[in-house]
């Protein structure tokens, strides 16, 4: 009966040996304790599992057939990850990474020591935030029909039509306010997210949640990521404070998370 | 000393399971622990980590769950209120 190696994270190997003895935290099979392994200046984070109970196929099988094993182990895995975030500068790994032992970890590191190393450093005293923002479709609609120059020429141009015709012409102004309002909206998020970036260090923009999932009763309209150093963060939140002030009354809401492990700034493999 | 376990009162019993209960239902109901959950819930998906359903589904238990909890914090405010207005 072989052992794999559940990995969490790559820290530096200074701010592990700093830490003596290692912070206790249970493992993936709730048995073993998660430890560390230092590899030169990287120390990575990992818990034993047993093989025939964690081969690559068992654990497909219930990623794919048992939802709630599937939920109560990724959320092991990253409320593990953030307990070792609030300790150590850390490189997330992704939701089941496991290794067939000591050795083939250790050549995974090798492969990659500069590219562990460069992200290491740029973490530290830095962190990743999250900014989600939503808009009522319908108030800025309104707005757009009231306001907009271009709605308000054709309406303008159509006012002496027939019914009849103003009847079709009426729904390309609809289709019109649509487009506008794609243009409006993506015009005030991406000002909103120039400035933002101001802040940070490194930004990245994500694909935008539909409504099933998000549940919520506006549209998702942005969705992004950035790498703040530290400093920046309460002028970064309050920053956000004042957009949420000054334009939820025009339908916008912010909606903003941190300090998250460094998911989308980290790179290994 | 099994013999002891065994033959321990009743009610002792009861109360052990009372308490385990009580901690659980912390834990279950406890507002600023679901909040944490649905955050790192909707990350775990943004990640790709967990497909659609699993996250509707955890997410229709937890926003549950909130409610819950939610209704428990104004249900124990209202009850101090009144005991507050009691007493004076």
């Amino acid at each position: 009966m072989g052992e794999l190696l559940y990995l969490y994270g790559l820290i530096p190997t200074k701010e592990a040996a700093a830490i003596e003895p290692f912070p206790s935290y249970k493992g993936f099979d709730g048995e073993h304790s998660l430890y560390p392994i230092a590899f030169d200046q990287v120390t990575a984070v990992v818990s034993k599992l047993d093989a025939d109970t964690y081969s690559e196929k068992v654990i497909q099988e219930k990623m794919e057939q048992d939802m709630s094993w599937l939920q109560e182990k990724a959320f092991h895995h990253h409320e593990t990850v953030a307990a070792l975030y609030e300790e150590f500068t850390i490189i997330p790994l992704k939701f089941c990474t496991i290794y067939k032992g000591e050795e083939s970890l250790q050549a995974a590191i090798e492969i990659n020591k500069e590219k562990i190393e460069n992200s290491l450093t740029l973490l530290q005293g830095n962190e990743e935030w999250n900014v989600k923002i939503y808009c009522d479709d319908t108030e800025l609609k309104k707005g757009i029909s009231e306001t907009n120059e271009s709605v308000k020429a054709k309406k303008q141009e159509i006012s002496h039509l027939s019914p009849g015709r103003q009847f079709f012409e009426k729904k390309k102004i609809d289709q019109l306010i649509e487009k506008e309002l794609e243009l409006h909206k993506n015009k005030v998020c991406e000002e909103i997210h120039d400035k933002l970036k101001e802040l940070s260090l490194y930004d990245s923009v994500k694909k935008n949640w539909s409504k099933d999932v998000t549940g919520a009763a506006e549209q998702m309209a942005w969705n992004s990521v950035f790498l703040l150093p530290s400093l920046q963060i309460t002028k970064f939140v309050n920053e956000i404070e004042e957009l949420q002030q000054r334009l939820e009354n025009k339908g916008w809401k912010f909606e903003v998370t941190g300090p998250w492990p460094p998911y989308h700034f980290s790179s290994f493999a | 000393m099994l013999h002891k376990l065994v033959t321990a009162p009743i009610n002792l019993v009861v109360k052990i399971g009372e308490k385990v209960q009580e901690e659980a239902d912390k834990q279950l109901y406890d507002l600023p622990t679901i909040q944490q959950k649905l955050i790192q819930l909707q990350m775990m998906f943004e990640l790709g980590e967990i497909p659609e359903e699993a996250f509707q589904e955890k997410e229709d238990e937890l926003l549950m769950r909130y409610e819950i909890a939610k209704r428990r914090e104004i249900e124990q405010w209202e009850e101090l209120t009144q005991k507050r207005n009691e007493e004076s």
